[in-house]
C-alpha cells in the first residue's frame, strides 16, 4: 500500500493553512477581540502568531523528509 | 564625559570584535567557516529585516497607533508560508543563473532586459537612500540622548563626529567584507556571520530592556495592561483605534510586509544571494518568525510603560533608551544603544553593498556600453563598487542632515515598503505565469512606480515642506480628480492604503496587459520555462554522441575572440583563466578543434561565469556581442538543433522542457555522483580501518588467549545463573578435570556446599552492585585448603545490565604464611628493639659521661699542647742560640789567630817606628848642621847616621814593615769577613722568603764553620750549577750547620765530610755526607723526632734534626737520610726551585 504523504508536505495544505491564518488575523475575526480597548487583542495576536510559528516549524521538519525522498526518487530514476 | 568615552569605547570594541570575527572567517578559520554556513546563522542574518525602524520606531508607532505595527511582522510571518514554494525556487534560480541582486533576478527572467534591471535599480535606489538616512538619524539621535545624559551641560556636541565615525567604519567594513571580490555571488561568509551576530545582539538588547521595563519598573504584562486599561492611553490596546479604516491599514501593512520580507533588496540579498544551501530555508522557516516574535513581544509594554512613566508622546521613538536612563541605568542604556547600532549598521552594510552592485551592473555598465564613455571604468568595476558604497552612505547622511525631522523621513519605512511592493507582480508573475513578458514587466513597474511616486512620495515631499500644499488640496493644475491623496476622488482614509491600492492596480493591470498584448517569442518561452519549471523533474534526454563528433571549429580562433572581447572587463590573465576553466569543465581543454554543439556549450558556460561579475543582462550582452559564431556556424548549429529535434520527435517546447529537466537532472546526478564518490571513498576508508581494526583485534585476541592460558592465575567466566562458560587450563587442572568438564557446570559440582554457597552469594552481590570486587577467600586445591586472592568483575551487556561474572584468582597461601611469619618476627623484633633501646639508653648515659670526661681531657690536652708549643718555641730558640754559640766559639777561634798575628805585627812595627823616629831625629840634626854650615858636625852626624843604618839594618826594617802591614791587613780582612758571615747568620728570623743562591748561602755557613772543622775532618765542597731558590736564607743556613756539625760529630778522630749541591726535577739537592759511624736502623726512624739523640746526656738537645726537618718541610721540601752503620750517613735536603 502506498504510504500516505504527510500533511505538511502538501502544497494545498500549506495554502489552506496560510489562508486560515490570514483570515484569523484579519477582519472580521480580529474585531471580535478588538473591543473595549482590552488586552485581549494583544494576547490574541501573539497567540495566533505563536501558532503560525509552530506550524512553520512543523513545515520545516517535514521539508527535510520531502527533500530526502525527492533525492532518493531521483537516484532510483537513474 | 567619562560616560561618553565609555560609550565610544564600547562601540569601538564591539565593532572591532565584529571586524576580527569577519576577518578570521574570511581567512578560513575552520570553526567560523562552519558557523557562517550554519542554518541558524542564515536565519539570524534574515533578522536584518528588523532595522532601527523596528528597534526604535515601532515603540513610537505603538505609543501613537497601538498594535497596528505588529501587522508588519505578522504579515512577514504569513509570507514565510510561501517560502517553500517561492524562496526555494528563487534560490534554485540564483544557483542556476548566478543571480547577484533583485534587479538581476527580474532582468534574468525577462530576457535579460537591461532596461528592466535599470528601472528596478532606480526604484531601489530611490527607496533606499532615505531608508539609510533613517538608520543614521536613529543612530545619531540615540547617541545624542546618551551624550546629553552623560554631559547635561556640555558646551559642544560630539554626535556629528560619532556619525562620521560610524559611517567610516561601515564603509570600511562593507568594502572589506562585502565587496572585496568582483563576483558578488561568492558567499560573503564574514559579512553574513557579522550580520547575524548583530541581529542577535539587537534582539538580546531589546529583550533586556523589555524585561527591565515589564518586570522591574512594572509588575509584568498584567500590571501594565491593567494600568493602561484604566488610563487615557487605553485606546492603544486596539488596532490603530476604532473604525473600519484601521483594518484597511492593517491589511495594507500585512500585504506590504509580505512583499518586503522577500523583495526588499537587502532581504533578497540575504535570503537568496547569500543562501549557501537550499535546505537552510527550512530552519529559517520557523527561526526567523520566532526572532520577529521575540523582538516584538516587549515593544508594546515598553511603549505603554514610557507613557505611564510620564514621558511625552513625542519622545516615544526613544522610550527604549529613555526608560533605563530615567532610572539611572546607564549600562542598560548602553546595551540598548549597541543594539540600535547593530540594527543600523547591518542594514546599511547590506543595503549599500547590494545597491552598489546593482548600480555598477545595471546603470553604470549599460551606460558605458551605450555611450562608449568612461570605457576605462569597465576594468575598474570593483573600485566603482567601492565608490558607490561610500557615496551611498555619505549621500544618505547628507540627506539626513538636510531633512532632519521631516515628515518624509519619519515615514520612509512604509514608503519604501510600498515601493518594493511594485516588484511583487513581475517577480511572482515571472515565477508562475508563462505568459509574463518583458514589456508587461516594464509597463507594470514603471506605471506602479509613477503612481507610487505621485500618490505617496509626492505628498510626503509636500508635507515635508518642499512643495506647495495646493497640489494636495486642489490637485495639479486645479484638477481635483488628480489629487495625489484621492485619485479620481476616491479617498481611502489613509494615504498609504490609497497609494498601495492605486499603484498595485496600475501595476498589475499594466503588467497583465503588457504581457498579453504580445505573442510569446521563443526567447520569452525559454526564459519563462527556465524560471517556472526550475523545480520540475522529467524523463532524461540524451543527445547522441555523434553530434559532437563533427569537430571542425578551430578552438584557438575562438579563444582569441573571447580574450579580445572580455579584456574590456578583466585583465588578460583573468580572462585566460576563466576561459580555461570553461574549456576544462566541458572536457575540451586539450582539443584543437571542437564541434558546433561544444561551441554553443562554451558560450553558455562563459555567460554563466560572466553573470556572476556583470549581472545576467550585461553578461548576455557581452557574450552576444563577441561574435563567437560565424554565419555558417550559426547555420550549422540550427541544423544540428533541427536534427536533434527531429530525432526526438519533439515539439520545440517539449525539447526545451526536456533540456531544462536534463540540466536539472544532470546537476542533481552530478551532485549525487559526487556524494556517492565521497561516500565510496569514506566507505573504502572505513573498510580499510575496519580490516585494520579486525586484524589488530584478532592479534590482540590471540595474545589475550595465549596470555590467559599461560597465566599462573586461575581465570573463569560464569553466566548469571552461576554456570561456567569458560575457564583456563590451570583452573581445570586445580580441580583435576578438563576444561570441557567444567563448562556448563556450577561451583556446587566441584566445591563443598558451604564454599559453593559463599561463591554464589558473592556472585549475586556483584551482579546487583554492578561493580568489581576483590577479596581473599578459602579455596580447595588438591584436597588441600588454601587461600586465594580473588577479583570478580560483572560482565555488562549492551543495555548496561550484568549478565555474567569474569573472575581471576591466585594462590596467596605462601604470602599469608609469610605475612604470619612476618607478623611473628615483627613481634620478636619489636621485643628485641625494646630491650636494645633500654640498653642503649644506659649506654647512652655512660657515653654521655665519657664524652664529658673526654671533653675535659681534651681541654687539658689543648692546654698542655699550648704549653708544649711554647716550650718547643723556647727550645727552638735555645737550639738556635746553641748553634749560634757553637758558631761563636768557632768565630772567636778564627778571629783570635789573625788578631794575635796583627797584634804581634803591630808590636814589631812599633819597634820599627822607634827606629824611624831615631833616624828622623838624626836627620833633623844633620839638617840644622847643614843650615849652620858646621862641617864637622855634619861629618860626625853623617857618620853617626851611617853607623845607625848599619846597626839597625834599616833596609830590612823598611821591607819588613810593608810585609807586616800587609799581613795585618790580610788578617783584618779575614776577621771582617767572618764577622759579616756571623752577622748574616745571626740576623733575626723574620720568616721572609727571598730568592738566594743556595751555593753562596752554604759557602757562607761553611766559612764560619771552617776553622772548627779544620782539625776534625776533610771538608770537601762540590757545588754544582744550581738555580736560585726562594727560601729563608738564615733557616737554610741553620739546617746546613746542623747537618755538617752532626756529620763532624759522627766522625771518629778524623774523617771526610762532603757538602754537595745539585739540581734534579725542579729541586735543588743539598747533600751532606760523612763516612762516620752511621746510624742504626732502629734509630734511623726516630732521628727526626724531637728530643731524640744518640749523643750523651748534656751533649745534645735532640732538636737539631727535628727543627731542620721542620724548616725543610716549611719550604715545601724533603729531607732524606741514608745510613749504614760503620760506613757513614748521607742527608739530602730537597728544596723546590719555585716555592710560592
Amino acid at each position: 500500500m502506498k504510504r500516505k504523504e504527510p500533511l505538511f508536505r502538501k502544497k494545498s495544505f500549506i495554502i489552506v493553512i496560510f489562508f486560515v491564518l490570514f483570515i484569523l488575523i484579519n477582519w472580521p475575526f480580529i474585531s471580535i477581540f478588538d473591543k473595549g480597548h482590552s488586552k485581549k487583542i494583544f494576547y490574541y495576536l501573539f497567540i495566533v502568531w505563536g501558532i503560525s510559528i509552530y506550524v512553520l516549524f512543523l513545515m520545516g521538519n517535514s521539508w527535510i523528509n520531502y527533500h530526502k525522498d525527492d533525492f532518493k526518487k531521483n537516484a532510483n530514476d537513474k | 564625559m567619562i560616560l561618553i568615552i565609555i560609550t565610544i569605547a564600547c562601540f569601538s570594541i564591539y565593532m572591532g570584535l565584529l571586524f576580527l570575527l569577519a576577518l578570521r572567517t574570511e581567512k578560513g578559520d575552520p570553526f567560523l567557516q562552519r558557523c557562517s554556513t550554519h542554518p541558524i546563522v542564515y536565519a539570524a542574518a534574515l533578522g536584518i529585516y528588523c532595522t532601527t525602524w523596528t528597534y526604535y520606531g515601532s515603540v513610537g508607532s505603538a505609543a501613537t497607533s497601538g498594535l497596528i505595527f505588529l501587522s508588519l511582522y505578522i504579515g512577514s510571518t504569513l509570507a514565510i508560508f510561501s517560502w517553500p514554494l517561492i524562496l526555494r525556487k528563487m534560490v534554485r534560480i540564483k544557483h542556476e543563473y548566478r543571480i547577484t541582486s533583485i534587479a538581476d533576478f527580474i532582468s534574468a527572467r525577462y530576457k535579460r532586459s537591461e532596461s528592466l534591471a535599470a528601472i528596478v535599480t532606480f526604484i531601489a535606489l530611490i527607496g533606499v537612500i532615505p531608508y539609510i538616512a533613517l538608520q543614521l538619524r536613529a543612530t545619531t539621535t540615540t547617541f545624542g540622548i546618551l551624550s546629553s545624559y552623560a554631559m547635561p551641560d556640555a558646551a559642544y556636541d560630539v554626535t556629528h563626529y560619532m556619525a562620521w565615525l560610524i559611517i567610516g567604519i561601515m564603509v570600511l567594513f562593507t568594502i572589506l567584507f562585502g565587496a572585496r571580490r568582483l563576483d558578488p555571488t561568492e558567499a560573503h561568509k564574514g559579512m553574513m556571520l557579522s550580520v547575524s551576530i548583530q541581529s542577535i545582539v539587537q534582539l538580546l538588547a531589546l529583550l533586556c530592556v523589555g524585561i527591565y521595563v515589564t518586570y522591574f519598573i512594572f509588575n509584568g504584562f498584567e500590571d501594565i495592561f491593567s494600568k493602561v486599561e484604566h488610563s487615557e492611553f487605553s485606546k492603544l490596546l486596539s488596532i490603530g483605534g476604532a473604525g473600519s479604516g484601521s483594518y484597511m491599514v492593517w491589511i495594507t501593512y500585512l500585504i506590504l510586509s509580505m512583499a518586503a520580507v522577500m523583495f526588499l533588496p537587502r532581504q533578497f540579498h540575504v535570503a537568496v544571494v547569500e543562501n549557501p544551501n537550499e535546505n537552510h530555508i527550512k530552519t529559517a522557516l520557523w527561526c526567523f518568525p520566532l526572532y520577529m516574535f521575540l523582538i516584538n513581544i516587549f515593544l508594546m509594554p515598553i511603549a505603554m510603560g514610557g507613557l505611564l512613566c510620564g514621558f511625552p508622546i513625542e519622545q516615544a521613538d526613544s522610550f527604549v533608551l529613555l526608560l533605563p536612563l530615567a532610572n539611572n541605568h546607564f549600562w542598560l542604556a548602553l546595551i540598548v544603544f549597541i543594539g540600535g547600532i547593530s540594527a543600523a549598521v547591518s542594514m546599511i552594510m547590506i543595503s549599500s553593498m547590494t545597491i552598489a552592485t546593482m548600480i555598477t551592473n545595471h546603470l553604470l555598465l549599460p551606460f558605458i556600453n551605450k555611450t562608449n564613455m568612461f570605457v576605462f571604468l569597465k576594468k575598474e568595476l570593483l573600485k566603482c563598487r567601492w565608490f558607490f558604497i561610500a557615496a551611498l552612505v555619505v549621500v544618505s547622511y547628507v540627506f539626513e542632515r538636510f531633512l532632519q525631522a521631516s515628515y518624509m523621513l519619519s515615514n520612509i519605512g512604509l514608503i519604501s515598503f510600498a515601493a518594493v511592493l511594485q516588484f511583487a507582480p513581475c517577480i511572482i508573475g515571472g515565477l508562475y505565469w508563462h505568459g509574463a513578458k518583458k514589456r508587461g514587466a516594464i509597463m507594470g513597474l514603471v506605471g506602479g512606480f509613477i503612481v507610487w511616486f505621485y500618490t505617496l512620495l509626492l505628498p510626503a515631499m509636500v508635507k515635508s515642506g518642499w512643495l506647495s500644499m495646493s497640489i494636495l488640496d486642489n490637485g495639479p493644475f486645479g484638477i481635483i480628480y488628480l489629487k495625489p491623496e484621492s485619485l479620481f476622488s476616491i479617498s481611502l482614509d489613509n494615504n498609504l492604503v490609497h497609494s498601495v491600492f492605486w499603484s498595485m492596480l496600475v501595476n498589475v493591470v499594466l503588467f497583465s496587459l503588457g504581457s498579453l498584448s504580445l505573442d510569446s517569442t521563443e526567447e520569452d518561452q525559454k526564459c519563462a520555462n527556465n524560471f517556472i519549471d526550475i523545480m520540475l523533474q522529467e524523463k532524461s534526454l540524451e543527445v547522441p554522441e555523434s553530434f559532437y563528433n563533427d569537430e571542425t571549429i578551430n578552438i584557438n580562433q575562438k579563444k582569441e575572440i573571447v580574450i579580445g572581447a572580455l579584456q574590456q572587463y578583466f585583465s588578460k590573465a583573468d580572462v585566460i583563466l576563466m576561459l580555461d576553466l570553461c574549456l576544462d569543465s566541458l572536457n575540451i581543454f586539450n582539443k584543437s578543434a571542437i564541434s558546433v554543439l561544444a561551441l554553443a556549450e562554451l558560450q553558455n558556460n562563459l555567460e554563466k561565469v560572466l553573470t556572476g561579475s556583470l549581472g545576467s543582462a550585461a553578461a548576455h550582452k557581452a557574450v552576444e556581442s563577441m561574435g563567437l559564431f560565424t554565419d555558417s556556424e550559426s547555420q550549422d548549429l540550427k541544423r544540428v538543433y533541427s536534427e536533434i529535434l527531429s530525432n526526438f520527435r519533439l515539439s520545440p517546447q517539449e525539447l526545451v522542457n526536456k533540456i531544462d529537466f536534463y540540466r536539472e537532472k544532470e546537476e542533481l546526478l552530478t551532485n549525487h555522483s559526487r556524494d556517492l564518490e565521497m561516500k565510496i571513498v569514506e566507505l573504502n576508508e572505513q573498510i580499510k580501518e575496519r580490516k585494520l581494526v579486525e586484524k589488530a583485534l584478532s592479534q590482540s585476541e590471540n595474545k589475550y588467549k595465549i596470555l590467559v592460558e599461560h597465566l599462573p592465575q586461575r581465570i573463569f567466566r560464569k553466566n548469571k545463573e552461576g554456570i561456567y562458560t569458560y575457564c583456563n587450563s590451570i583452573y581445570a587442572k586445580d580441580l583435576n578435570v578438563t576444561r570441557e568438564e567444567i563448562i556448563g557446570k556450577t561451583d556446587y559440582d566441584f566445591y563443598p556446599k558451604e564454599l559453593a554457597d559463599k561463591y554464589r552469594k558473592d556472585d549475586v552481590r556483584i551482579y546487583k552492585n554492578g561493580s568489581a570486587e576483590e577479596f581473599e577467600e578459602q579455596y580447595i586445591q588438591d584436597a588441600n585448603e588454601t587461600w586465594v586472592h580473588t577479583v570478580k568483575v560483572p560482565i555488562k551487556s549492551e543495555d548496561g545490565t550484568s549478565d555474567g561474572i569474569l573472575g581471576i584468582f591466585w594462590d596467596i597461601t605462601a604470602r599469608r604464611q609469610a605475612a604470619k611469619y612476618l607478623k611473628e618476627s615483627k613481634e620478636v623484633l619489636e621485643f628485641s628493639v625494646r630491650e636494645r633501646t633500654a640498653e642503649l639508653s644506659v649506654a647512652n648515659k655512660h657515653l654521655h659521661y665519657k664524652i664529658t670526661e673526654l671533653e675535659k681531657t681534651k681541654s687539658e690536652l689543648e692546654s698542655a699542647y699550648k704549653n708544649l708549643k711554647e716550650t718547643e718555641q723556647q727550645l727552638f730558640q735555645a737550639e738556635k742560640l746553641a748553634s749560634i754559640g757553637q758558631l761563636a766559639a768557632g768565630v772567636a777561634h778564627e778571629i783570635n789567630n789573625p788578631i794575635g798575628s796583627v797584634l804581634s805585627n803591630t808590636n814589631v812595627l812599633r819597634e820599627y817606628l822607634n827606629t824611624y823616629k831615631k833616624q828622623i831625629k838624626m836627620s833633623r840634626e844633620l839638617q840644622k848642621a847643614v843650615e849652620i854650615g858646621n862641617n864637622d858636625e855634619i861629618r860626625m852626624l853623617v857618620a853617626s847616621i851611617r853607623q845607625f843604618d848599619e846597626e839597625e839594618n834599616l833596609q830590612f826594617i823598611m821591607q819588613d814593615s810593608d810585609t807586616l802591614i800587609g799581613e795585618a791587613q790580610e788578617r783584618l780582612n779575614r776577621v771582617e769577613k767572618i764577622v759579616a758571615d756571623l752577622s748574616c747568620f745571626s740576623m733575626e728570623d723574620e720568616g721572609v722568603l727571598e730568592r738566594v743562591d743556595p751555593n753562596e748561602s752554604i759557602k757562607s755557613v761553611l766559612s764560619v764553620l771552617k776553622n772548627d772543622l779544620l782539625h776534625k775532618c776533610d771538608l770537601i765542597e762540590e757545588f754544582g750549577d744550581v738555580p736560585n731558590i726562594k727560601c729563608n736564607q738564615q733557616q737554610i743556613g741553620q739546617v746546613v750547620t746542623h747537618l755538617v756539625m752532626n756529620a763532624v760529630q759522627s766522625l771518629g778522630l778524623w774523617g771526610k765530610v762532603t757538602v754537595k749541591t745539585s739540581q734534579m726535577d725542579g729541586f735543588v739537592l743539598i747533600e751532606v755526607k760523612d763516612d762516620g759511624c752511621g746510624i742504626a736502623k732502629e734509630a734511623l726512624i726516630k732521628i727526626f723526632d724531637p728530643f731524640y739523640t744518640t749523643k750523651g746526656i748534656g751533649k745534645g738537645t735532640g732538636l737539631g734534626l727535628s727543627i731542620s726537618y721542620e724548616i725543610v718541610k716549611r719550604h715545601k721540601g724533603e729531607m732524606l737520610v741514608e745510613s749504614e752503620v760503620g760506613k757513614g750517613t748521607k742527608f739530602t735536603v730537597k728544596l723546590p726551585v719555585e716555592n710560592n
